[in-house]
């Protein structure tokens, strides 16, 4: 199905970007910021501590050689000491990213759902009321900010309507499952702990929903224009004047097609909803990355920022990798084009 | 209606399949009412081929689609008559037409490229229209999809389902799409311009399946075309189709070796090398201006703008329909006032 | 049809693009007189009176240190446009110099701007830009800056490939024959013809580029407190949100008003400039 020639291509593609990426977290981190030895230090550090955190730090070394020594460290997992915990970055991020990870998989998947639905819905009823609902809804998807969107929410589903929790990720009491994957509602599952997965799914609702929201605009909008266009295709008349049934020429014949684009789109889906979270988890008390740079941002904690943008384009870079390959394994035509 | 109807024998042979009476059908885009078809009648026999030709946007297509309830756009309407094997099918509902369309009618299109679905087999699209009229399973479906493509001259058939069109030339694609199309023996074949995406030898070839069609099968067939050289290759009998009128109708033999309107006339002096018999070489091959928006109203011929034997009435009154013998119609000025005594509107 | 004629056509039966223009103007217009309309001082405290309901003497109520916060959501009006605006300007401006160069000059050049602007892509846009305004240090400019920086590839590729398309023109190719210089080609013939798709790429971002502003805002980067940014507002407004319902929603709704606004605009001028381009 893929070609090894497509295969070598991609690696090639994917080592290239991370080596971007690496460069210009490097760049942020090494070569912007007017000194990362005071930033470490703080203000008040006399000039001798100065100097030694800056050959510490190996500020005096030559910027390759800076690089060399910062993507090693990388590539052992090594992200520099957090400032505010002095614990290692890379094992903070360790413990939050599931928790990002469970937020961010659950909105991907509500807002790929309900986006595809509204998007054909609204296509397929052009210019009649569920088009016009898709079209607000996805109006105000892309213009709503997500940090109000959170906190309209808590007003009315936790103050004025209290049906959900306001924060966390589990009911006060409740010890976590077992950690296999650290997303609880899979973890309480194989642990065959139902009263640790509906707690989980209870706390969980409010912060996806709000996060998939605006992916959802953005992908119903996707869908109905890609549909539109298909539903004037030839082969859609071809179809009908075959006699397939209205119903199976819109779900089968001309969905597949709609869909192609939009997989191109859910990859960058992706980008936004782990932006998307670091408000998120903010305004809901989500334990995971995006509460824990905010965090660092307050406390200008330098590393922890550097090594969360690290970590999340690197997760970004690989979904995109994925992606790419999903879209060629379900495109025929394009999976003929490597050959 | 010629030596074709010998083929099918009894009472049922003498009823046509499709008998299209004073078809009248208005378009409605956006607030405009737009008429792209007046007064069509149209007879297609079993085993017989009937040409539709004309330029484009002279209809033909229209009419093509208004047999199969297909026509584009939002809501329209459509006054006349279109009896299909003793059903009318103007007062269809969408469900019972689709019950018509790829079992009882089929259609080939122009464009072998962009008909079939790009993401999905031929197999899956062949298998998917028997499944869906005949009933049949999966095996069953499978073998019946074998038959249809070595009915087509598709050497490896097996190999065939499991293409995608993308894999297939413009000629093979056009195939299997002529094998969709009769896959559930269709009464009615509609070939809408299947060969004018195609090189000439492949037109051949294609052209060949559309006979078979009808000379094994028995189906009838509307082959639309704006090219009269295919058109004289395989048909029976032709319509001469001008701006959503047809303007001259009658077997191939008449039509094309005795010319009658002007329109006609042009298209056959249109074709290099083509001189009909008692027809002058015109100087011009070309005809000069164009088809008409259907948008506009006149009061006479709607040809008349680009008739070369144009005259006083022409322009001011609607030519009547002469009919002169067997299915020998001319819708011409011309034509109504020199055989005054033939005219007999039966 | 003229450009004024089409506009006028389009705001004549396109209800929602007339909409939006009229949000956009009363957002300008508000953002210009916030200091004529604006009952009081955005940064005068009156503890006495914090956290105050929404009253007729406060129309959006009163946040923790008693400011008003109708006051504060004008004078937003103006930070929250003003910023979109000139993100949109500098990330438009060094999109439309690197685009045209890369497109124009080929080879090398070109192949390590589109390797940078790349490079900027492969990061999701927040969070690159949420790393640069931490290395720039914090504030408004920075937040500002870092956001136009992210931005400058999706106009790079913008402009280098209508370059791109452009090169092959009769009249493109005919004035390189005559030895014009690149500068005045790309001046004189290629900047003028794309500047369609650029006009409505830099609509459409605008309330992008207002949402992310404000968002890096709330998360504590951009405008700090007391400023009267919408985004900052909200965030000082978490600790009371729940209680005081006025204090968050106000400033939330009107960056959701105002990107409503211009996203109804950019539809509408990209159905005027591009009439080709399908009305969503």
């Amino acid at each position: 199905m893929f070609s090894f020639h497509y295969i070598r291509n991609q690696i090639i593609h994917l080592l290239l970007v991370l080596i971007g990426v690496s460069i210009i977290t490097f760049a942020l981190s090494h070569v912007i910021p007017g000194d990362p030895a005071r930033m470490m230090v703080g203000d008040k550090a006399s000039a001798a501590t100065l100097a030694r955190a800056r050959v510490e730090l190996g500020l005096d070394r030559p910027l390759t050689e800076q690089y060399y020594k910062y993507v090693t460290g990388l590539m052992h997992g090594d992200m520099g000491i957090s400032i505010r915990s002095q614990q290692p970055v890379s094992s903070e991020l360790k413990k939050f990213f599931p928790a990002t990870l469970e937020l961010t998989l659950s909105a991907m998947i509500l807002a790929v759902i309900f986006g595809i639905i509204l998007g054909v819905v609204a296509a397929v009823h052009r210019n009649k009321w569920p088009d016009h609902l898709c079209r607000i809804v996805s109006l105000i998807g892309v213009s709503t900010p997500l940090f109000w969107s959170g906190v309209v929410a808590l007003i009315i589903f936790y103050k004025w309507i209290p049906i959900f929790p306001a924060s966390g990720r589990l009911d006060t009491f409740m010890t976590p499952p077992p950690q296999v994957t650290g997303m609880y509602i899979l973890d309480g599952l194989f642990a065959g702990q139902m009263d640790v997965v509906l707690s989980a799914i209870h706390h969980l609702i409010l912060p996806a929903v709000c996060l998939a929201y605006v992916q959802l605009a953005i992908i119903a909008r996707q869908v109905r224009s890609s549909m539109i266009d298909v539903l004037e295709e030839d082969y859609i008349r071809t179809a009908r004047s075959c006699g397939i049934p209205t119903r199976r020429i819109l779900y089968h014949y001309a969905l597949k097609n709609a869909l192609l684009p939009t997989v191109t789109i859910a990859g960058l889906t992706l980008a936004d909803l782990l932006s998307g979270a670091i408000i998120t988890e903010t305004i809901f008390a989500w334990p995971g990355m995006g509460k824990y740079v905010v965090e660092a941002i307050t406390f200008l904690d330098f590393p922890a920022i550097m090594g969360f943008t690290m970590i999340v384009s690197c997760v970004y870079v690989f979904i995109n990798f994925i992606v790419d390959m999903l879209y060629r394994f379900l495109d025929p035509q394009i999976r003929e084009v490597d050959k | 209606m010629t030596s074709t109807d010998s083929k099918t024998t009894g009472a049922a042979a003498a009823a046509p399949i499709l008998q299209i009476k004073d078809l009248n059908v208005t378009l409605r885009k956006e607030q405009e009412l737009i008429p792209i078809l007046h007064h069509v009648n149209l007879t297609v026999h079993a085993g017989e081929i009937v040409g539709l030709v004309g330029e484009s946007g002279s209809g033909k297509s229209m009419t093509a689609s208004a047999v199969t309830q297909l026509l584009p756009g939002g809501s329209k309407s459509l006054q006349g008559s279109i009896n299909f094997c003793g059903e009318e099918l103007t007062t269809k509902s969408e469900k019972e037409m689709a019950h018509y369309r790829g079992k009882e009618i089929a259609m080939i299109f122009q464009e072998p490229m962009t008909c079939l679905n790009p993401v999905f087999t031929v197999g899956q699209q062949l298998e998917d229209v028997i499944c869906t009229h005949q009933h049949l399973q999966g095996g069953e479906a499978h073998a019946r999809a074998i038959a249809m493509l070595e009915n087509v001259h598709i050497k490896e058939p097996e190999k065939m389902l499991k293409a995608y069109p993308y894999e297939l030339s413009g000629g093979m694609r056009q195939r299997a799409m002529i094998a969709i199309a009769l896959s559930c023996s269709p009464k009615l074949l509609i070939a809408d311009e299947p060969t004018t995406a195609l090189d000439v030898t492949i037109q051949a070839q294609i052209l060949g399946l559309v006979k078979e069609a009808a000379d094994k099968a028995g189906a009838g067939v509307i082959f639309i075309s704006h090219d009269l050289g295919v058109i004289a290759q395989v048909c029976d009998s032709i319509a001469v189709m001008y701006s959503g009128e047809i303007v001259e109708a009658g077997t191939a033999v008449e039509v094309l070796t005795t010319p009658r309107h002007p329109y006609t006339k042009a298209l056959l002096a249109a074709i290099p090398g083509f001189t009909p018999k008692g027809a002058e070489r015109l100087e011009l091959c070309a005809i000069p201006g164009m088809v008409p928006d259907p948008r506009e109203h006149m009061d006479g011929c709607r040809f008349a703008p680009r008739c070369s034997v144009c005259g006083e009435n022409c322009t001011a009154k609607h030519p009547p329909l002469h009919v002169a013998g067997d299915g020998r119609s001319v819708c011409c000025w011309k034509e109504a006032e020199a055989g005054d005594t033939a005219i007999t509107a039966s | 049809m003229t450009f004024t004629e089409r506009a006028l056509k389009i705001l004549k039966y396109n209800r929602l693009t007339a909409i939006g223009a009229g949000i956009v103007l009363l957002v300008i217009l508000v953002g210009v007189f916030a200091p004529v309309i604006a009952p009081y001082d955005p940064n005068v405290i009156d503890v006495p009176h914090r956290l105050g309901a929404p009253a007729l003497k406060h129309l959006f109520g009163t946040d923790e240190m008693g400011r008003d916060i109708f006051t504060r959501v004008l004078y937003g009006c103006r930070i929250s446009v003003s910023v979109g605006i000139a993100i949109v300007c500098v990330s438009a401006f060094f999109g439309i110099l690197f685009g045209s160069i890369s497109g124009y000059a080929g080879g090398k050049v070109d192949n390590v701007i589109m390797s940078i602007s790349d490079m900027v892509l492969s990061f999701p846009s927040m969070v690159l830009a949420l790393a640069l305004t931490a290395s720039l240090g914090l504030g408004l400019f920075n937040t500002m800056l870092a956001v136009s920086i992210v931005k400058i590839p999706v106009y790079v590729r913008l402009v280098r490939g209508q370059v791109l398309s452009l090169k092959q023109r009769q009249y493109v190719k005919a004035a390189r024959t005559f030895g014009a210089p690149p500068f005045w080609i790309i001046w004189k013939h290629i900047i003028p013809n794309s500047l369609t798709p650029i006009m409505v790429q830099m609509t459409l971002g605008l309330g992008d580029a207002i949402l992310m502003a404000a968002s890096m805002s709330f998360i504590g980067l951009g405008a700090q407190p007391p400023t009267p940014e919408w985004g900052a507002m909200v965030n000082s407004a978490r600790a009371y949100a729940i209680d005081q319902w006025w204090y968050a929603a106000f400033p939330g709704l009107s960056i959701l008003v105002t990107v409503v606004g211009f996203n109804l605009l950019g539809d509408g001028i990209r159905d005027i400039l591009d009439p080709k381009s399908k009305q969503g």
